[in-house]
């Protein structure tokens, strides 16, 4: 059934040549975990006393989810092995062929742990990233390269990763703390 | 091919960092950190603007759907680059910065040994530039005066 959604869906490249082009560009390894990531750096630098102390810790704990995300995407990989729906279909690739298991998806872990772990502090800027993690998962199943369920499973390992970041960074806040204000002498923080 | 796609990477991320340093910049105030201190909100659009450049310039150029194992990153390679680059386009801000705002930055409108009220760190640059910053912090542990 899975299998059908996605040859439905994929069924519908080349209808509009745009959202192709649009799809093509966000499906790809690079452009979404970058956009991301310099999300992350803006917060460094923004807001003032207090505040910028909180999105640098925001800063942190979005590096962090994405480290976990990647360690949980990886041992799940490792136990289950899926194959892509590309493997088993004839379908249309906007994307190369990965060879590694299709479950869970890598691409959702990470936008879903950025999205979370800045969600928690600045809805407007997480729910923007959760759009791009939602928009980056399906490019994917619409490429023919994921199911919905890895996505699914993917989301879920980013949010899980993003908690958990968080409750690590509240743990270690007096440790972090320290680690700031030494940085904040060399106007790094 | 390999080492044209890296290139490419380090440009889309060198760039866009700095485009996003000088929005973040505008939006908190640090005008010794801004290329355009007196147009904050210039400095927010063309930030912007360089960093949306950047992106359709990465995106259009070439294909860039490739995989590791032809020439394309891997995530390990791709967050050391990351780093490597957003860090070199922070100190290109930092430096550009303390360049253009030398000047102004001479006359500071607080007093680094005012007490609790004295800012620190990033905070400093609502006021100074980088180098400046820098300068007086490396006179406070040596001693002499800030």
């Amino acid at each position: 059934m899975e299998a059908d959604f996605v040859g439905w869906l994929n069924g519908g490249m080349g209808a509009w040549k745009f959202w192709d082009d649009f799809t093509e560009a966000i499906v790809g390894d690079y452009l979404a975990p970058v956009f991301g990531s310099l999300v992350l750096v803006g917060l460094w630098f923004s807001g003032g006393g207090v505040t910028r102390y909180a999105n640098q810790l925001t800063t942190i704990t979005g590096t962090m989810g994405v480290g976990f995300a990647n360690g949980l995407t990886i041992a799940a990989n490792s136990l289950w092995f899926r194959d892509r729906p590309f493997v088993n279909a004839d379908l249309d690739l906007l994307f190369y062929r990965p060879t590694d298991s299709s479950f869970p998806a890598n691409v959702a872990a990470v936008g879903f742990a950025l999205g979370t772990a800045v969600f928690i502090r600045h809805r407007k800027v997480g729910l923007g990233l959760y759009l791009l993690a939602f928009l980056w998962g399906f490019a994917r199943v619409y490429s023919g390269v994921h199911f919905p369920t890895d996505v699914l499973a993917g989301a879920l390992i980013g949010v899980t990763a993003a908690l958990l970041a968080t409750l690590v960074v509240h743990q270690t806040e007096f440790i972090l703390r320290r680690v700031l204000a030494v940085a904040r002498l060399f106007l790094f923080a | 091919m390999p080492d044209e796609f890296l290139s490419d990477y380090i440009l889309l991320v060198f760039f866009s960092a700095i485009g996003v340093v000088q929005v973040a910049a505008a939006r908190s105030g640090l005008a010794g950190l801004m290329f355009l201190r007196q147009w904050p909100r210039a400095t927010q659009w063309l930030g912007s603007v360089q960093v949306v450049v950047a992106f359709a310039w990465y995106a259009t150029d070439e294909f860039r759907n490739i995989p590791d194992t032809a020439g394309g990153l891997d995530g390990n390679t791709q967050a050391l680059w990351f780093s490597l680059s957003a860090g070199a386009g922070v100190a290109m801000t930092f430096l550009v910065s303390s360049v253009i705002n030398h000047a102004w930055a001479g006359k500071p409108s607080w007093v680094p040994t005012d007490g609790s009220n004295t800012p620190t760190g990033i905070s400093q640059l609502e006021h100074t530039t980088f180098v400046r910053a820098l300068a007086a912090q490396w006179r406070r542990w040596r001693g002499g005066d800030s």
